[in-house]
């Protein structure tokens, strides 16, 4: 290898493509922003490499049964991990104001949605674009409830619940035959037509204007209206469906789940009744979602189409991916991440999209299975 | 009957559209078999670079003389290339590297890129929606037994059936564009013969992407503004073309981006203006439920 | 702020920066100079919400604000339950103020009084007799259509009502079904960004109905978007400041810091101006007082007087017909 192969090279992968991204950045952001774009793709490139020598990045084909936490399976630490992280949420509301527990209620919602979501991408590898419309449904059925009927939260919540599922059991017998990128784009659609019937069944919906004047729940004759009342009213529901889907983790079906999800062919030829889990899974992810649909109307006291976009669902994707597919202390930390930290660079709001793709795409380049994924994510 | 007519009119100019746009799906599709959501977005990317350049040009239009169709071409030209740039950045850097891996992982990336481009123009071009220099030669009117019909509307129709006819020869009558199609239909097999499967895809990126600018830029004339948001709508409803002809196939896209031009503006019209969106998911989920391989099937199904 | 509504922002956050400055120039009021918060809630309803926890929560003195109806009205019942007074410059919907919240003003009219002027003139002026009405399903578009078709005389026949989505771009099927109809106008209930695509459309449809909004499409951007098809179209709207003789102090110094004043920067001056003048007077940025004042006192602003009723409106607020004329927006 000459000096001046050695040069070209290098040439050619840090100088080329920042200089080939300045061009054609150029015209639409103008000339300072695409130096700095320009800048730090160098800097990315240059990290990168840094990386590869250190031999963090590559497929985890080499990682078939380990996972990032396997050290310390058998320490304390993460066998009353759980215990310590549940009295901290308890006594967490006393030390802070009313917006930030505004901000952690919002996070645990999200938690439960990317918790919900999780049994289905996680667990089984089945990509769902279109989770929040079971969000919105769930939200809406309480609404509609509360507006046409006056039923109250806890009579609306099971209803919310089952709704979610109903619908989700209509979808679902016809997609999960689908392949991956099939039922990616069927339940990206499906999203969307809740979305748009949302925005335009007036008669029940009210329209793009939504439906507001929400009460707040009553607990033992209190009503829930503070923040710190809810918050421990959504804290309750989460640490109860955690404890539901970790106890199916644990179950015969959710061994088969994870079969399913390493070789679906191999999982049917040793008997699994792939479509009987599969199906499962599905409606048990609608009926979470309904759930956190239902707490959500509560607490925002009003819903309108415009919570319950496809972005949304793309966000709670993220979280899932972000944590760790399978992983459900992955995915809780995924979501608290995504909430929260939003909250703290207020400032850089206008990039916040920005960084949250930028997120999405060098999660998939070099840790698709999330930062705690429990199983090698591998299938063709 | 009038009315109907009109009704056609409109469907067959959206279409076009959605058919310049689907030809990219399709085409990305047959050969890495990947959805490439970004694609909406790179319309947009091209209908941003028509905007720039023609307000560029405005400027100095009357110093060289240009004429409306001269800005039109320059316009055009503009979108297409900047396009085509994005779409063969985005392989590169995005898709390239995850050639080896999961479908999911790639789908997931592809969701990534479409919403950092959106998000990349707005920083780039502000948030606000942004107008189109308005060519008179473009906004003529013709009232043919009161049916309207603007010259724009009969351009992008004309674009759109030109593109298809020159891609179908280059695809099947030249050697590039054969190589192209072969491996769009075995990728293993086209490398043993010889075909260089990296230039192959960089370039389907190029021609998809560069059609979807034209596309874009046609659209920023016929409405008049752009924002960065226009992409993703338009990307689903292009989508759902390119796999209503049969996904692979290019002349399904172009049949199938005008069907659903034609669905729409009928549906609109005849059963509910506000579902209009509505019906492009629910003929893609019927298609993808009953008759995946669409109307001109093909092996991707 | 953001988003395609984002002109009718960009006025309010002048209008407010201009009033916020003079009286920091004057040493601010009680003592304290004045800062100003700038929220944007991108018209959704759940942002505006969240916004008004995050402002109950900092402890503002006051709100001015938000535009648009959709916003404003959840956004009250937070301020409402945190006491603190809020003076819309731009929501036209008469719902804001008939809640009961005593907290919440305007100073701009609402959209009973709007569509009433509106529907006088297209039947009586007009005399228009067949009508198509189209509107974008918001709070606001949806309100003052039903507002305008209410107050439509004996002889004016509604032959069209339909709906259009916001953020939509084409509405040809629309208008095409409208076309059928044969109308003598077009009454459109929303904002600029569709409005001016609609009537673009229109007229390259060969549809050759007089056509009116209102206050939504006040502003050169529908002109902008709509072209040479903004010509001859009808709009309601308050009187043009710059037949308002108090207004001139304001016009020339926004003209200077800023340029053209657009239709609502001077209502969210006058909103700031009120707010200040409240704090003031009543000696106290206590809301309760604050609130107190505002609803028993008479202010003088760049608009005129302004005295609000028990509900927070503004006693007798005025809505003239404006008509584009050579590209511009005029009073008639």
């Amino acid at each position: 290898m000459s000096i001046k192969s050695i040069f070209l090279s290098i040439l050619k992968s840090y100088l080329i493509p920042p200089l080939w991204m300045f061009a054609i950045a150029m015209p639409i952001m103008g000339i300072t922003k695409s130096f700095v774009t320009a800048g730090l793709l160098l800097i990315g490139l240059l990290f990168y490499r840094l990386l590869k020598r250190t031999g963090f990045t590559g497929t985890s084909n080499h990682h078939y049964y380990k996972d990032t936490l396997s050290k310390y399976r058998n320490k304390y630490f993460l066998k009353y991990g759980w215990i310590f992280a549940l009295l901290v949420s308890i006594i967490l509301p006393f030390f802070l104001n009313n917006y930030e527990i505004d901000v952690i209620t919002s996070a645990m919602l999200y938690a439960m949605l990317a918790l919900g979501l999780n049994l289905l991408v996680g667990n089984l590898g089945l990509l769902n674009l279109g989770y929040i419309a079971f969000y919105g449904i769930g939200a809406y059925t309480y609404a509609v409830l509360y507006a046409k009927f006056g039923f109250s939260f806890w009579d609306a919540v099971v209803i919310g619940g089952m709704m979610a599922s109903l619908i989700s059991m209509v979808i679902a017998l016809p997609t999960l035959r689908l392949k991956g990128d099939y039922l990616a784009i069927v339940t990206l659609g499906f999203g969307e037509i809740v979305r748009i019937v949302f925005n335009n069944w007036d008669s029940l919906t009210n329209g793009p204007n939504g439906i507001m004047g929400i009460p707040r729940p009553y607990l033992f004759g209190i009503q829930l209206s503070t923040g710190i009342r809810f918050f421990y009213l959504t804290l309750g529901f989460a640490v109860i469906q955690t404890y539901i889907i970790y106890r199916l983790g644990k179950s015969r079906s959710g061994r088969y789940a994870l079969a399913i999800r390493e070789n679906e062919q191999a999982s049917a030829m040793v008997g699994i009744n792939t479509y009987k889990v599969k199906t499962l899974y599905f409606i048990l992810s609608a009926f979470f979602g309904g759930i956190a649909g239902v707490l959500f109307a509560s607490k925002q006291m009003f819903v309108s189409p415009d919570s319950f976009t496809f972005i949304e669902s793309v966000y709670v994707l993220a979280m899932v991916i972000l944590g760790g597919m399978g992983s459900i202390a992955g995915v809780i930390a995924g979501a608290f991440t995504l909430v929260v930290l939003p909250e703290l660079l207020r400032g850089f709001i206008i990039y916040r999209m920005l960084i949250f793709a930028l997120l999405l795409i060098t999660m998939m380049l070099f840790k698709p299975e999330g930062l705690l994924g429990k199983k090698a994510y591998h299938d063709k | 009957m009038r009315i109907f007519i009109q009704q056609v009119v409109n469907g067959l100019t959206t279409g076009s559209v959605y058919a310049l746009i689907a030809l990219g799906y399709t085409m990305v599709y047959g050969i890495i078999e990947l959805i490439n959501f970004a694609h909406g977005d790179i319309y947009m990317v091209g209908a941003y670079g028509g905007l720039i350049a023609l307000t560029l040009l405005g400027t100095v239009r009357s110093a060289l003389h240009l004429s409306g169709i001269g800005m039109l071409i320059t316009g055009i030209t503009a979108g297409m290339l900047l396009s085509a740039a994005y779409g063969f950045t985005v392989e590169k850097f995005a898709y390239k590297p995850l050639r080896q891996s999961a479908r999911l992982s790639l789908l997931i990336t592809a969701l990534g890129v479409s919403i950092f481009l959106q998000n990349y123009v707005m920083i780039g071009q502000g948030a606000s929606d942004k107008t189109y220099v308005s060519l008179r030669v473009l906004n003529s009117n013709f009232i043919v037994d009161g049916v309207a019909m603007t010259a724009n509307q009969i351009i992008i129709f004309t674009v759109a059936m030109a593109i298809m006819l020159a891609l179908d020869l280059f695809v099947n009558k030249t050697m590039t564009g054969r190589a192209m199609k072969a491996a769009s239909q075995d990728s293993v097999a086209a490398q043993l013969v010889g075909i260089n499967i990296n230039t192959v895809i960089s370039l389907t990126f190029i021609i998809g992407s560069g059609l979807a600018g034209i596309a874009g830029v046609l659209v920023g004339f016929y409405y008049g503004i752009v924002n960065f948001s226009i992409g993703y709508l338009v990307g689903i409803k292009a989508f759902t073309a390119a796999v209503l002809g049969g996904i692979g196939d290019i002349r399904g896209a172009m049949v199938g981006g005008l069907v659903l031009g034609l669905l729409e503006s009928l549906g609109a019209a005849y059963i509910s203006s506000d579902y209009k969106d509505a019906f492009a998911f629910i003929i893609l989920i019927l298609l993808l439920l009953i008759k995946p391989s669409g109307l001109f099937g093909s092996r991707h199904s | 702020m953001t988003g395609d509504q984002s002109v009718f922002g960009r006025d309010e956050r002048r209008g407010v920066n201009l009033a916020v400055q003079e009286w920091n120039q004057n040493g601010g009021v009680l003592g304290n100079k004045i800062e100003v918060i700038i929220e944007d809630d991108q018209h959704d309803p759940r942002q505006s919400v969240a916004i008004a926890n995050r402002l109950a929560s900092d402890g503002v003195a006051g709100v001015i604000g938000h535009f648009n109806s959709n916003c404003s009205i959840p956004a009250s019942a937070v301020y409402n339950r945190a006491g603190i007074p809020m003076i819309s410059h731009g929501s036209t919907n008469p719902q804001l103020t008939e809640r009961g919240f005593n907290n919440v003003f305007r100073v701009c009219g609402r959209d009973d009084q709007q569509g009433k002027v509106a529907a006088d003139f297209a039947c009586s002026t007009l005399k228009a007799s067949r009508i198509a009405i189209i509107q974008d399903k918001t709070t606001y578009g949806q309100g003052l259509a039903d507002e305008f078709r209410r107050q439509l005389g004996e002889n004016c026949k509604v032959v069209y009502y339909g709906t259009i989505i916001q953020g939509d771009k084409d509405f040809r099927a629309v208008l095409t079904n409208v076309k059928a109809k044969k109308p003598d106008l077009i009454y459109y209930g929303g904002v600029y960004p569709e409005g001016g695509l609609l009537v673009k459309q229109a007229r390259q449809l060969g549809i050759k109905a007089v056509f009116m909004s209102g206050d939504g499409i006040l502003g050169p951007e529908f002109i902008t978007i709509a072209g040479s098809a903004a010509n001859g179209i009808y709009a309601t709207f308050g009187p043009d400041i710059n037949n308002v003789k108090t207004a001139k102090d304001f016009i020339e110094i926004y003209e200077k810091r800023y340029g053209e004043p657009g239709p609502y920067s001077i209502y969210s001056y006058v909103a700031a101006n009120i707010l200040l003048d409240a704090i003031k007077d009543s000696g106290t940025t206590n809301s309760g007082q604050v609130i107190h004042y505002l609803h028993t006192h008479i202010f003088t602003t760049a608009i005129g007087t302004i005295q609000f009723d028990s509900k927070g409106d503004v006693i007798h607020s005025p809505y003239v017909v404006w008509q584009v004329k050579n590209g511009q927006f005029v009073q008639l």
